[in-house]
């Protein structure tokens, strides 16, 4: 076919508008109903107007046919064209209606005004939210993309971040500084981190950190830490408070091989020491029994008593894990072992008194997991076991170093801090599937309890708790997750932004 | 009063009317320039937005009884009425030779020869990239590739602004570049903008820095990039695919309700453009033969044909589906995620250089962007017809070239080649019937 051929095939005035299939165009508007005579005016009212405004419309022709049969007539005769450059931009008045076109007709806006009504609280609250966004994101202090490899820019030394107190510390926030004192393989960064929560809870930390060495200092106060009396036979009723202050100066040295999401994964092992001084005290929370009333005989060697330890741990861990937008291949696990000793007179943070119970610390935690599909569809198995073996004073054992389940801490369908006990075991098996590109969802089941001994677990003393969560996932991994977790107890929302694996 | 009567005095008070607001029309001013946010307009498009679709009567009025609103600025043959400040009638509407295609909106020739001063940078963003005035005083923006994917969002970038100027809209003119560290100078007043959006004067490391995250040079050190001219004007934002700019009098059509921008749907298919949203637009306040208005312009075309600016895996479900897509949850959820997507069966091409794009279970009636569009979510078939008549004016010949513009390697541009004649056959095959004689034979 020429090209002449060709557009004159293309030319307006042989295209008139058809549907598909050579149906009638069902949105076809039909002769209008309205007196010849209104017509007749209108036209003529129309032709002033386009008169009156001449000097500014004489460019824009009256109907766009004109132009473009003009340019199919160009187009035919090639070496007529007047085109010339008039394919750049045009220059001239648009088109435009004598008004502004209403977005919606009047029947529509009649038919919504009582929505629009109702709902306009929440469209200024869009607005708001909409220009709070703007804002900040001109200004680069809300990301407006994924961040990636945005860790290679060392500028930035001060961060606010989410508080990461563990779960029932409330809404907070936390503000660090941190600056790049070495980089390379000896890399230290010097670290000052103050974390706050609705809840009083709070953290301050300040350190060397890095590798292959580090040393820091923590001082802590967790005012509203749940007590339900220890082990398996706990009950809901029992719900109590205790508040603990700690702080603890660590020294250590770390050896770190390979990276985690690339072959071989990240392995390393890091071992340290230093004191650590711990004081419980009556729970804070409003209108809610302190633990000494309800448990007095756990509360009476402990309460108000400063106790001292010199730790030392060791710590292996193993991350081979890989896929996105969420891990679906590989495993990790980490074991830590820690000895809580008497005090050592030398570094002891306060009175280097001998009252706390000594004991060993084992804790060790491994997940799998098996994927399918192009966008995985994955099944993850995680497990963890704590066993406590304590050498003297098993009475002066300090509540907050029991192990615990409930809420964030494994067994989500029921109350942080629910279950507390020397010993752990813990199972969880998750099945995570994509229903969107940037959603996915997690349906999960755990069991587990706290033991005075680990031999006491039976699957007959297993609580159980399931749930589902919605997360919200970017490229590189899941960055958000929101749902409902329900036990024999309660049922229970969670979310958390960032932190999501 | 006798009808007659009646005309004449309309026409009266009508002229007179005209004179009056014409002899009273002020300099125009520029509007305000406005701004848009990433994150809230993932927000708005993916929530908010379709549950106010869902819950308003009148569309659901319109949906049941096949009455939904035609585009408002088309006339009696429903072409879009001209002259348009958005688009101008090119390929389809009429004969654009590959040399005028490829001469774009400018003349193509990029920076001029010489020394490149950086005159301002950002490392903010996943695609780094800088300012620069070239020789001859031109400004540019300059983008690089990622490591991962060398060629590829650069060439996005050139190709696809050759592909939508031809389609008849504004766009910057991209073309890829070369250069050598040493061809880089830093301006005395250069400032980089870090990721928290503050400015400290730029220094030579700063760029050794920036240069480490791209694609590395070649065997001659030079590395590749893409640079944009400067739009002439004074930039005021992006626009709106829905409603209109309030403070600017030529603007008076909402613009869900143009046709230009519903009928981009049908590009924005052809070229996998899933990013196709109001941040990669930019309204320009120009004076052109000395007339000032704002001009509407199509930019950052680095995320079409599959590209991403993203150092990480291909994204294949891109054009199948919205980030967040209610009739894909409702099906997964109910299988628990059991079901196999329709783009599970593309094959990848394994062409470091290409973006994700395939036509081989590519849907001409199911795409999709990454997230709604009102434009695009108010579009009916008269709307993509009126698109699949500008592809049909593409021909293999248009095709071809503007690929070569994009300096791929040959493997990756004959791929992308047939993989964009492919999708357009489909795309005018599905909507323009009448034209499903091959558009290419026109050229060839």
């Amino acid at each position: 076919m020429a090209a002449g051929q060709r557009t004159a095939r293309m030319g307006l005035a042989a295209r008139p508008v058809r549907w598909l299939g050579g149906r009638p165009n069902p949105f076809r508007r039909e002769e209008p109903a309205i007196c010849p005579h209104s017509l007749h005016l209108v036209a003529a009212l129309v032709l002033a107007g386009l008169v009156a405004t001449s000097s500014h419309a004489s460019a824009a022709p009256a109907d766009s046919l004109q132009a473009l049969a003009r340019a199919g007539a160009e187009a035919s005769a090639p070496d007529e064209s007047t085109a010339g450059d008039d394919f750049d931009a045009s220059w001239q008045e648009p088109w435009n209606p004598p008004a502004a076109v209403p977005r919606r007709e009047t029947w529509e806006r009649v038919m919504l005004a009582p929505q629009r009504l109702v709902t306009l609280p929440l469209s200024a609250i869009g607005r708001g939210v909409a220009r709070g966004f703007e804002w900040g994101e001109g200004r680069g202090w809300i990301p407006s993309g994924p961040p990636a490899d945005r860790d290679r820019v060392r500028h930035g030394v001060f961060a606010i971040e989410p508080p990461m107190l563990g779960g029932g510390a409330g809404f907070g926030g936390a503000a660090a500084v941190r600056y790049s004192v070495t980089h390379g393989r000896a890399r230290a960064q010097l670290l000052l981190r103050h974390a706050l929560t609705q809840h009083h809870y709070h953290e301050t930390t300040v350190g060397l950190v890095g590798s292959p060495a580090w040393l820091d200092y923590h001082y802590g106060w967790r005012p509203q830490e749940q007590y339900y009396g220890e082990g398996p036979t706990s009950r809901i009723e029992d719900r109590t408070d205790f508040a603990t202050q700690y702080e603890s100066v660590r020294f250590g040295v770390r050896a770190t091989r390979g990276r985690a999401r690339e072959p071989g994964g990240a392995n390393s092992i890091s071992l340290y020491t230093g004191p650590r001084s711990a004081v419980t005290r009556t729970g804070r929370e409003p209108d809610r029994a302190s633990f000494e009333r309800l448990f007095p005989d756990d509360a009476a060697p402990v309460l108000d008593r400063r106790v001292d330890h010199e730790v030392y741990g060791l710590q292996l861990s193993h991350d081979g894990r890989s896929g996105v937008p969420h891990w679906g291949r590989g495993w990790r696990g980490a074991m830590t072992v820690e000895r809580y000793g008497g005090p050592l007179r030398a570094l002891a943070l306060r009175s280097a008194n001998d009252q706390g119970a000594r004991f060993w610390q084992a804790k060790g935690e491994a997940e799998t997991a098996v994927s399918w599909w192009r966008d995985p569809r994955t099944l993850r198995l995680l497990v963890r076991v704590e066993d406590r073996h304590v050498i003297t004073g098993r009475e002066r054992f300090l509540p907050g170093d029991l192990g615990t389940l409930g809420g964030a801490a494994g067994l989500a369908g029921f109350n942080t801090g629910r279950f507390r006990g020397l010993d752990v075991l813990l199972g969880r098996l998750s099945y995570l599937f994509p229903v969107s590109r940037r959603l996915e969802l997690d349906l999960h089941s755990e069991w587990g309890n706290t033991f005075e001994d680990l031999r006491d677990a039976k699957p007959s003393r297993l609580e159980r708790s399931a749930g589902i969560a919605l997360r919200a996932r970017w490229e590189k991994g899941p960055i958000a997750s929101i749902g409902l977790d329900a036990s024999r107890e309660s049922v229970r929302l969670h979310y958390a932004i960032g932190g999501v694996k | 009063m006798t009808r007659a009567t009646m005309i004449v005095l309309a026409v009266v008070l009508a002229c007179t009317t005209g004179r009056a607001a014409a002899a009273a029309t002020p300099a125009p001013q520029a509007p305000k320039p406005q701004g848009t946010s990433n994150l809230y307009g993932v927000f708005d498009h993916s929530v908010v937005r379709p549950i106010t679709r869902v819950t308003d009567p009148a569309l659901g009025l319109r949906v049941l009884t096949h009455r939904r609103r035609e585009a408002v600025n088309v006339d009696a043959a429903d072409q879009v009425r001209l002259p348009s400040t958005w688009w101008q009638p090119r390929l389809g509407y009429r004969p654009v030779s590959v040399e005028r295609m490829l001469q774009g909106p400018g003349d193509a020739t990029g920076p001029a020869p010489g020394p490149w001063t950086v005159t301002k940078a950002k490392s903010q963003g996943v695609s780094p990239g800088f300012q620069i005035e070239d020789a001859k005083g031109g400004k540019f923006i300059i983008k690089f590739d990622v490591p991962q994917f060398p060629g590829a969002s650069t060439a996005a970038d050139v190709i696809g602004s050759y592909l939508f100027w031809a389609a008849g809209y504004n766009v910057p003119e991209n073309t890829i570049e070369h250069f050598r560290m040493d061809d880089l100078r830093i301006a005395d007043d250069a400032k980089v903008t870090d990721t928290r959006g503050r400015s400290r004067p730029m220094t030579r490391e700063f760029l050794a820095q920036l240069l480490a995250r791209v694609t590395p040079p070649d065997g001659d050190g030079r590395y590749r990039c893409m640079a944009s001219r400067y739009l002439t004007g004074k930039p005021l934002g992006p626009f709106r695919y829905a409603g209109r700019r309030a403070d600017d009098p030529e603007d008076r059509v909402p613009h869900e309700l143009r046709r230009e921008l519903r009928g981009l749907w049908t590009i924005a298919a052809w070229v996998n453009h899933a990013d196709c949203r109001d941040a990669n637009s930019l309204d320009m306040w120009v004076t052109d033969h000395g007339r000032s208005f704002v001009r509407h312009y199509l930019i950052d075309f680095g995320s079409t044909l599959g590209s991403t600016a993203t150092p990480i895996e291909r994204d294949y479900s891109n054009g199948f589906e919205y980030y967040v897509d209610y009739g894909v949850m409702a099906k997964q959820t109910a299988t628990l995620g059991m079901l196999r997507p329709k783009w599970f069966a593309v094959r990848d091409p394994n062409l470091p250089s290409i973006g994700f794009i395939e036509s081989d279970v590519f849907d001409p009636a199911a795409w999709r962007p990454d997230y709604p569009n009102p434009a695009f979510d108010d579009r009916t078939e008269r709307d993509i017809r009126w698109g699949a008549r500008i592809l049909a004016g593409f021909t293999d010949a248009h095709i071809r070239a503007a690929v070569g513009r994009g300096e791929l390697p040959p493997d990756a541009a004959d791929y992308l080649t047939r993989v964009l004649i492919a999708r357009r056959d489909k795309l005018v095959q599905r909507w323009q019937p009448e034209d499903t004689a091959t558009p290419q034979r026109a050229s060839e």
